[in-house]
C-alpha cells in the first residue's frame, strides 16, 4: 500500500477511533475498574477508593432486590423481544405487499418511531392510569371484566410475570415496533421477486411462501435483529424508569434502572458498576456471536 | 395474484391451484384483521395524545372517556409554557441533537469510507472496537462518561452532552454507512476521480461525500433521533434549570406528578417534543426516495 | 509520447501470486487488446499501468516515465470503466471537464475543450443532462468523452462494451476505432471478447492464467496459434483439436483417442512417429467430401445450424467432435455418415503434452 494512501486511511479513521476510545472503550474499562473498588460518593474523600477485590458482586448478589431484577429483565427482555419481533414479522410482510395506500400504512407504522420513549411513557401512564383508564372504561363497558385493572400498580405476582410487567412491555413494544418493522422491510426487499414467483408455479400458499422462502432467507437479517434487540433489552432503562420507577414492589425493575439508583440515588457507584458489569457480561455473551457475524460477512 | 388464469389450468393441479388460493383468502382475511389491530394499538396512544392537547384538562378527565374534543382549544398550547418552559427545553434538544447528528455523520462517513474500502493494517482491529463499544449498554458507561464529563468541566453545558452523544451514535453510524459503501458506492467513482487527477482525500470530498448525501442522510435522520429521543444521558448530564433538554423536562414534569394535574398542557408538550423529529423526517424523506446513485453505473 | 512498457511485472496477493512476470512494449499510437478468460489477470494489469493497483514487482513505464509508484492522476493516462463511473451529481460537461477542473485550467478552456469532444462524440446536445438521464450507449460516450478531453499519453479501456446490448456493442466497436484512427492516442484495452480483439487491435496479447500466452496482430494469432490455448480461444467458432498420437504403422496417420484414424496430410513433417499431438482445423478448413478417401474420413452429423451466411455442420469422427462451417445450404438428417475433408495446408499441429505450436 502506497504511503500516502496509509495516511489518508488514518487519518479518516482517527476521529471516529478516538471518539470511540474516549466515550465507549475507556469508560466501559473504568467501570469494570471501578466493580473491583469501594467508591462511596459520600464517603471518597475520607476513605479513598480501596481495592476490594470481589466484594461489590458478592454484595449484589446477596441482595435478593438485585436477583429479582435479574430474573426480570430476563423475563422483560423474552417478552418484549418476541412480542416485537412477531409483530414485525407480520407487518413488515403487509408492508411489502402492494396494494393502495401502502404509503400511508407505512407511514403510519412508523408514527411511534418519532414518539420519544419519555412521551410514549407518558402517554401510556396516562392510558393505563387506574381510574381514568379509557381502556379499562371500554373493557368495563363491553363487560368483559368487572373492576378496574390496575395496569401499573398491581401488586399481584405469578412468579415474575405480573401486569405491571406486562403493560411496560407492551409499552416497550409499540414504541419499538417500527425499527423493527422498517429493519425487517429492508430485508424483505432484497429477496428477489422471482423466488416468490417460483413458488406460487410449484403452487405454494401464502403460508407456505412465508415458511419456505421468506423465513429461510430473512435468516440472517433476523438473526443480527434478535441480538441487537436482546442487548438492548438486557440494558433497558428508560420506559420502566419513568413509568413505574421499577415499582411496584420491584415487580418491573430492571438492572439497568437498579444500577442507576444506586450510583444516583445512593452514591454508591461501586455496587452501580457490579451491576452494570454483570449487564455487560450478558450483553458481552451476545455481542461475541454478533460480531463473529460482521466479521465473517468482512471477509466476502 | 396467483387467482389469474385458474380457469386455464385442468384437472388436478387446478383443483390445487383453487383450494391454495381459498386457504390464501382465509390468510388474507386473518392477516388483515390482526393487521387492523396491530393499527389501532399502535395509533390509539398518538390519538390520545394530540386530542388531548386541544382539551380542556377536565374533559380528558371525563369518564366515560371524551374521544373526540367536543370544543377543540389551543389553550393548551398557550398556557404550557408557563408551567413548563416548553421553547427553550426545545431549543436545547434542538442545537445538541442537530449539531452531535451533524458531526457524528461526517466522522462516521471518513472512517465507514476508508473502512469498506481499504485493507490497512489495523483495519479489522478498529473495526472491532468500534463494533465492540455500539454492543456496550449505556448504562454500563454512565458512571465513567459522567466522570470524564465533569473532569472536562462540561458538565451541564451543550459541548459536554453533545460530545457524548457524538460518541455514542457514532459506532451505528459507521457501520451503516460501511453497508451503504460497500453496496451502493461504486469503487469505480473514485478511481475514476483518481484517474482524472484527485488525491484520496479530494476524491472523498469531491465525489464520494456528494454521492453518498442520502445514505448520509439516512444516518443523520438516525442518530439525530437517537439524541433527540435519550433521556438517560440528558438526565446525567444537563439537567439543570433552563439547560434541560424537553425529554428531561417533560419527564421531570411528569415525576413531579405535573402530568396528572395539568395534563392539557402536559399532552401539548408531550406533542411539541414529538413534532421535530416528524419534520425532520419528512423533509430527508424525499432525499432517501432520490436514489442519486441511478444512473452512475450500468 | 504515449509508449508504455512494462518489465517482469508482477503481482502478489498475500503469498499468491496472479501476474508472473508480464514482458510489453506497445509503441506511442499502438491500439492493444489484452484478452483472455476472466480470472487470467489482464484487468489486473491494467489497474496497475493505471495505479489503482500496486506493483509487487517489475516496471511501468508511460511516456518513458517509470510510474510504479505514481498515484493514478500523476501517470497522465485516462481510464474508461465497464460501469462508466460517470459521477451522477454533475452535469455530462460537468463530468468532462472534471480533470480539467482539477488541473485548475481556466472555465474558458475547459469549455473549449470539453465542446470539441462533446463535438467529436455527438454529445452535445446532451451536455447539460445528468448520467441517469442518458440511454447505456450515451454513457458510454460520455465516459470516452471524458478521457478524451484530457489529451492524456495513453488511454486505458476496461471491458468498456460488455454492459451494452448486442447491436449497440458493434456499432462501438466501430466508433472506437475511428476514434483511435481519429486521435493516434495509444490505447490499451481488455475484453474478454475475441471478436472484439480481434476487429479492433493493431497487436493482440492473450493472457491466461498470470501468464503472456502469445503477442501478435490478429490475423497472426489466427493464423498461426503459438500453442493450444490461443489455437481455441481466437476464432468463432472455435478450432477443432483432435487428441491422438501419430501412427508408427502408417505414414502421416493419427490415431484418434476413443477410436478412429484421421490422416494428416502433408503436415505431418515436424511430429514424430508414436508421439502423442494434438491437431487443430478451422471450421472452415473442414470441407465435405466427395468420398471417403485418402485425405477424408467418415463422420456421423450430429447436428445443423443454419446461420444464413453458412451452415455449421455439427458431427463426430470416431468419438472426437467436430464442426465445419460451410457455404452451402445443406440438410442432413442427425445420424447420417458424410466424408468430411480437411484443407491440409491450413491444419496446425500441437504437442500433445506441452500444447506447443509443433512446425
Amino acid at each position: 500500500m502506497r504511503r500516502e494512501t496509509l495516511i489518508f486511511c488514518y487519518a479518516m479513521v482517527a476521529p471516529a477511533l478516538i471518539f470511540t476510545i474516549l466515550l465507549g472503550i475507556y469508560p466501559m474499562l473504568a467501570s469494570i475498574r471501578i466493580s473491583f473498588l469501594e467508591y462511596d460518593l459520600l464517603r471518597v474523600h475520607t476513605t479513598g477508593t480501596p481495592w476490594v477485590g470481589f466484594e461489590n458482586y458478592l454484595r449484589v448478589f446477596n441482595d435478593p432486590k438485585f436477583l429479582q431484577t435479574v430474573v426480570n429483565t430476563g423475563i422483560f427482555t423474552v417478552l418484549a423481544v418476541s412480542g416485537v419481533i412477531s409483530l414485525g414479522l407480520l407487518l413488515s410482510q403487509v408492508l411489502n405487499e402492494d396494494y393502495r395506500g401502502r404509503s400511508v400504512v407505512r407511514l403510519l407504522v412508523c408514527v411511534p418511531w418519532f414518539v420519544p420513549p419519555v412521551v410514549a411513557s407518558a402517554i401510556w401512564m396516562w392510558l393505563l392510569n387506574t381510574d381514568r383508564s379509557p381502556i379499562n372504561y371500554l373493557l368495563m363497558h363491553w363487560g368483559l371484566i368487572d373492576s378496574n385493572i390496575r395496569f401499573l400498580t398491581d401488586r399481584e405476582a405469578w412468579g415474575p410475570f405480573s401486569v405491571p410487567m406486562l403493560s411496560v412491555t407492551a409499552v416497550r413494544i409499540w414504541n419499538g415496533l417500527p425499527f423493527v418493522v422498517i429493519f425487517l422491510l429492508a430485508g424483505l426487499q432484497s429477496i428477489p421477486r422471482s423466488l416468490y414467483e417460483a413458488a406460487e408455479m410449484d403452487g405454494a400458499s401464502i403460508l407456505q411462501k412465508f415458511r419456505y422462502v421468506t423465513l429461510p432467507l430473512l435468516g440472517p437479517v433476523l438473526g443480527v435483529l434478535l441480538m441487537l434487540l436482546v442487548m438492548t433489552g438486557l440494558g433497558h432503562f428508560e420506559i420502566n424508569y419513568i413509568m413505574t420507577g421499577g415499582g411496584p414492589q420491584n415487580l418491573t425493575n430492571t438492572m439497568a434502572i437498579y444500577s442507576y439508583q444506586q450510583a444516583f440515588q445512593n452514591w454508591r457507584f461501586d455496587t452501580a458498576a457490579a451491576a452494570s458489569g454483570l449487564i455487560l457480561i450478558l450483553t458481552g455473551i451476545v455481542c461475541i456471536y454478533y460480531i463473529r457475524g460482521q466479521l465473517k460477512k468482512d471477509v466476502r | 395474484m396467483s387467482v389469474s388464469g385458474v380457469e386455464h389450468v385442468n384437472g388436478k393441479a387446478g383443483r390445487r391451484l383453487l383450494s391454495s388460493s381459498r386457504r390464501d383468502a382465509l390468510t388474507r382475511i386473518a392477516v388483515g384483521v390482526i393487521t387492523a389491530l396491530i393499527l389501532i394499538y399502535i395509533l390509539v396512544p398518538v390519538f390520545w395524545m394530540l386530542k388531548s392537547s386541544f382539551q380542556s384538562a377536565l374533559e380528558i378527565r371525563a369518564n366515560p372517556p371524551i374521544w373526540f374534543p367536543g370544543e377543540p382549544t389551543l389553550k393548551a398550547y398557550e398556557d404550557m409554557d408557563r408551567l413548563i418552559p416548553v421553547w427553550r427545553y426545545l431549543w436545547n434538544s434542538v442545537v445538541v441533537s442537530l449539531i452531535a447528528s451533524v458531526i457524528a455523520t461526517l466522522i462516521a462517513t471518513a472512517a465507514a469510507y476508508v473502512l469498506a474500502r481499504f485493507r490497512f493494517p489495523f483495519a479489522t482491529l478498529i473495526l472491532t472496537l468500534i463494533l465492540v463499544t455500539q454492543l456496550i449498554p449505556p448504562i454500563t458507561r454512565v458512571f465513567p462518561v459522567y466522570t470524564f464529563i465533569q473532569s472536562l468541566g462540561l458538565l451541564n453545558t451543550y459541548t459536554g452532552l453533545t460530545l457524548a452523544y457524538i460518541g455514542f451514535s457514532l459506532p451505528f453510524a459507521v457501520l451503516l454507512l460501511r453497508g451503504y459503501f460497500e453496496t451502493s458506492c461504486p469503487p469505480e467513482l473514485e478511481e475514476a476521480a483518481m484517474v482524472d487527477g484527485c488525491s484520496h482525500f479530494s476524491a472523498f470530498w469531491r465525489i464520494i461525500l456528494p454521492v453518498s448525501l442520502p445514505g448520509m442522510a439516512a444516518v443523520g435522520i438516525f442518530t439525530f433521533l437517537n439524541a433527540w429521543n435519550d433521556f438517560l444521558w440528558a438526565s446525567l448530564l444537563l439537567n439543570q434549570g433552563s439547560m434541560k433538554t424537553i425529554q428531561v423536562g417533560i419527564g421531570d414534569f411528569a415525576s413531579e406528578g405535573g402530568g396528572v394535574q395539568y395534563v392539557n398542557l402536559f399532552m401539548a408538550a408531550c406533542v411539541v417534543a414529538t413534532v421535530p423529529a416528524v419534520i425532520m423526517f419528512l423533509f430527508v424523506q424525499r432525499w432517501l426516495v432520490g436514489g442519486l446513485t441511478a444512473g452512475s453505473v450500468k | 509520447m504515449g509508449e508504455v512498457t512494462l518489465t517482469d511485472v508482477r503481482k502478489n496477493y498475500g503469498a499468491l501470486e496472479v501476474l508472473h512476470g508480464i514482458d510489453l512494449s506497445i509503441s506511442d499510437g499502438e491500439f492493444v487488446v489484452l484478452v483472455g478468460p476472466s480470472g487470467c489477470g489482464k484487468s489486473t494489469l491494467l489497474r496497475m499501468i493505471a495505479g489503482l493497483e500496486t506493483t509487487t514487482s517489475g516496471e511501468i513505464t508511460v511516456g518513458g516515465r517509470l510510474v510504479n509508484k505514481l498515484p493514478p492522476k500523476d501517470r497522465d493516462i485516462a481510464m474508461v470503466f465497464q460501469t462508466y463511473a460517470l459521477y451522477p451529481h454533475m452535469t455530462v460537461a460537468d463530468n468532462m471537464g472534471f480533470s480539467l477542473r482539477l488541473r485548475s485550467i481556466s472555465k474558458a478552456e475547459i469549455a473549449e475543450k470539453v465542446a470539441r469532444a462533446a463535438d467529436i462524440l455527438d454529445l452535445t446536445p446532451l451536455l447539460q443532462r445528468k448520467p441517469r438521464q442518458l440511454s447505456g450507449g450515451q454513457r458510454q460516450r460520455v465516459a470516452m468523452g471524458r478521457a478524451i478531453v484530457r489529451n492524456p499519453s495513453a488511454f486505458l479501456f476496461d471491458e468498456p462494451l460488455s454492459n451494452l446490448d448486442a447491436k449497440l456493442r458493434v456499432q462501438m466497436r466501430a466508433e472506437i476505432k475511428s476514434l483511435h484512427q481519429r486521435l493516434g492516442t495509444t490505447i490499451v484495452y481488455v475484453t474478454h471478447d475475441q471478436v472484439e480483439a480481434m476487429t479492433m487491435a493493431d497487436r493482440i496479447v492473450v493472457m491466461n492464467g498470470g501468464r503472456v500466452e502469445q503477442v501478435g496482430s490478429p490475423l497472426d494469432l489466427y493464423d498461426h496459434p503459438a500453442n493450444m490455448f490461443v489455437a481455441q480461444f481466437i476464432g468463432s467458432p472455435a478450432m477443432n483439436v483432435f487428441h491422438g498420437r501419430v501412427s508408427e504403422d502408417q505414414d502421416a496417420v493419427l490415431e484418434l483417442e476413443g477410436g478412429g484414424i484421421l490422416p494428416l496430410g502433408k503436415r505431418a513433417t515436424g511430429a514424430e512417429p508414436g508421439q502423442r499431438i494434438s491437431l487443430g482445423v478451422r471450421p472452415e478448413n473442414v470441407r465435405l467430401a466427395e468420398e471417403v478417401g485418402t485425405t477424408s474420413v467418415q463422420a456421423k452429423v450430429m447436428v445443423v445450424e443454419p446461420t444464413g451466411a453458412e451452415t455449421l455442420v455439427n458431427a463426430v469422427i470416431g468419438q472426437s467432435p467436430v464442426v465445419a462451417s460451410v457455404k452451402e445450404r445443406l440438410r442432413f438428417n442427425p445420424g447420417e455418415e458424410v466424408p468430411l475433408g480437411f484443407d491440409f495446408g491450413e491444419v496446425h499441429l500441437f504437442d500433445g503434452e506441452s500444447g506447443d505450436r509443433i512446425d
